[in-house]
């Protein structure tokens, strides 16, 4: 086992790191179901969902340092492929009777039909991998928006398959709050080990300096196809998670506003980090959870205030583009915080153990 | 300490040739028809004035740039055009005039990241050289855990050349390595330089506009001027070559044009 580990270039911190993440995810799970009420629960069963892409983004993003605006592809997919093969018969007669394959007869149990759509949306993602990873720098973001707005444009007008614009509904519900909590800390764990072991190192080495990296030997195009993979994997289950988590969804579940919403998440966090990732969910969770609250209408101190239609949205903005201007590394930085704790304690002996020369020298 | 290099390892010579290559961008010729070569074990030089073309030879060398005519050999097989990474991974190890670290990353990680791509033959030379080893021999332990953009500037570069080291590279071509190192700095660098040719055995090419700093660390020399190699040989000889004189004195303009460097390659000159 630790021979396998130093093979791909993990060590005991990187572990602990990982396993430390998971634990606060599923502990922030735990004080949910300890406190909160029905409604609340809702956000938080949408916080693990999010959480899950996020980690998926970070994996991509993160490491090689090129914006990907296109994750939300392989979510859309996977739930669509899971939606479809779990919707139970009777439904599927009157919502998509002509679906092709013989679709309208086939009906799976969720759990592997969850893992087919895994797979098949992985697959996709490693085939468009190929052709996405040739591209380098702004040419490769504006092709995964391409990829993006493909994908959806598919997902609109294949009605027979999909109903197109209307919603898919009646997918049974699976997921509750502990299992997402567990499968967002197993992605924690996944994200983390991978941006830890050496195709992650040598990948953040690429996003430093393509060039330095390439003349130390790394294979930038390579590393950003696994990573590409390996994060279309995670986003999948997220998708599947969605699907099996509201029971509905549609093509515009998986365009823009879940772009925004996850790549806000990562940069006010910090994407070159997972604890970033953790950190920046938890924060526009709780403020677009305030936004919609003032966009109720809420009443004040006695004033009703006026409504606010937008302020979801704008509040989003607001923080990619302030984020992006002040603080590039976002709120947690370059390191994780299992690594940020190393250091400052190495910094510190380091610091007493001069003091105390200095002291016997006097 | 440093079994990287061939010749360290009890393996044949290893042997670089650059033949005849010409490189030109729009208008202006870098290169222009240029040969050398380069063996193991070897300190060779290569001198001139800003925009002779030497970064570009460099860069041509590794890869990093397609040539337009000509060709670059390892021991016969081909490496121009074929990418700055199988450049790498076939033993050529080089550095950056505008040096070229990972910011982000630790002294650590960076020379971590160029240790872990070696492939199968060379990690089996690579088995005696530790990350710890090469950290220790260009004296970066202590800094070992910061992070690369957070060193002074000679540390920086001593990093880029361990860093090139990790690949147990054949060859080792330094870019303007003393670049904004001050005199003591420079010393040791010379030395560094040295005991890896010694250790290692591989062969190393050097660029520098500092005739004093070539002409201490190098037995060979080539020099250029507008894309064009226009003197060859050890260093005595070359110095007193009358069209490097020119070059480097000569169509110069006054004396109190020009820079503090040029200053001391004219005295370096006229020494002699
Ligand atoms: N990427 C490039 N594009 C256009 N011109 C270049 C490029 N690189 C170098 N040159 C030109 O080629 C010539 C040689 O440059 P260079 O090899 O950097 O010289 P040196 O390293 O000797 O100072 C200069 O005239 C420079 O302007
Ligand atoms: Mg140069």
């Amino acid at each position: 086992m630790t021979a396998l580990l130093s093979q791909l270039g993990l060590g005991r911190q990187s572990l602990f790191g990982s396993l430390m993440l998971a634990a606060l995810v599923v502990l922030i799970g735990l004080i949910v179901m300890a406190v909160a009420e029905k409604a609340q629960i809702r956000v938080a069963n949408v916080f693990f969902v999010n959480l899950i892409l996020v980690f998926g983004l970070q994996i991509t993003m993160g490491n090689s340092n090129v914006a990907n605006l296109g994750h939300i592809t392989f979510t859309g997919v996977a739930a669509y492929v899971v939606g479809i093969l779990v919707l139970p018969l009777a439904i599927k007669a009157t919502g998509i009777p002509n679906a092709p394959f013989g679709l309208a007869e086939v009906l799976i149990h969720f759990v592997p039909a969850a893992m087919i759509a895994v797979v098949f949306s992985t697959a996709l993602a490693f085939i468009t991998g190929l052709v996405l990873t040739r591209q380098t720098g702004i040419a490769y973001t504006i092709a995964t928006l391409a990829l993006l707005v493909i994908v959806h444009t598919v997902l609109t007008n294949w009605v027979d398959l999909t109903r197109g614009p209307i919603a898919m509904y009646g997918i049974p519900i699976r997921a509750n709050t502990v299992s997402l909590m567990l499968i967002a800390g197993a992605c924690a764990i996944v994200a983390r080990l991978f941006r830890d072991s050496r195709w992650g190192l040598q990948l953040r080495a690429s996003g430093e300096d393509v060039l330095g990296a390439e003349a130390s030997g790394v294979s930038v195009r390579t590393l950003r196809l696994v990573a590409w993979t390996l994060s279309g994997f995670v986003l999948s289950i997220g998708g599947v998670m969605y699907a099996y988590m509201v029971g509905t969804i549609n093509p515009k579940s998986f365009y823009f506003d879940a772009v925004f919403l996850t790549l806000a998440m990562l940069i006010l966090g910090g994407m070159r980090s997972v604890s970033g990732a953790v950190v920046g969910a938890v924060i526009v969770t709780l403020g677009t959870e305030l936004m919609r609250w003032l966009e109720g209408a809420p009443v004040i101190f006695g004033g009703k205030m006026p409504q606010i239609f937008g302020l979801t949205g704008f509040f989003l903005g607001v923080v990619i583009v302030l984020f992006m201007a002040l603080r590039p590394d976002g709120l947690v930085g370059d390191e994780e915080l299992d690594e940020m704790a190393r250091r400052l304690w190495r910094e510190r002996r380091t610091k007493g153990a001069k003091e105390q020369a200095q002291e016997s020298e006097t | 300490m440093l079994p990287i290099g061939r010749r360290s390892w009890g393996g044949v010579m290893a042997r670089l040739d650059v033949e005849r290559v010409s490189k030109h961008f729009g208008g202006v010729y870098a290169l222009r028809d240029v040969s050398l070569h380069c063996e193991s074990g070897e300190i060779v030089g290569l001198i001139g004035p800003n925009g002779a073309g030497k970064t570009t030879l460099l860069n041509v060398v590794s890869a990093a740039l397609p040539v337009d005519q000509g060709s670059v050999t390892l021991d016969g097989k081909r490496l121009d055009g074929t990418g700055p990474r199988n450049c790498a991974l076939m033993g050529i190890g080089r550095t950056f005039q505008n040096i070229r670290l990972f910011g982000r990353l630790t002294v650590r990680q960076n020379i971590d990241v160029a240790y872990s791509t070696a492939l199968a033959h060379r990690r089996a030379r690579l088995k005696d050289t530790t990350v710890d080893g090469l950290l220790e021999f260009m004296s970066l332990s202590a800094a070992q855990h910061r992070r690369a953009r957070e060193l002074p500037y000679g540390q920086q570069r001593r990093l880029e050349i361990a860093r090139a080291l990790a690949l147990a590279p054949d060859f080792l071509l330094l870019d303007e390595p003393a670049a904004g190192m001050n005199e003591a700095e420079s010393e040791r660098l010379i030395g560094s330089i040295r005991a890896v040719r010694d250790r290692s055995g591989c062969g190393i090419i050097v660029i520098d506009h500092d005739l004093r700093f070539i002409m201490t660390v190098c037995e060979r020399i080539h020099v250029m001027h507008m894309g064009e190699l226009i003197a060859h040989g050890p260093p005595e000889i070359v110095q007193k070559d009358p069209r490097v004189i020119e070059v480097y004195i000569g169509g110069r303009g006054r004396a109190k044009d020009r820079t503090r460097k040029e200053a001391s390659n004219a005295e370096a000159l006229a020494a002699h």
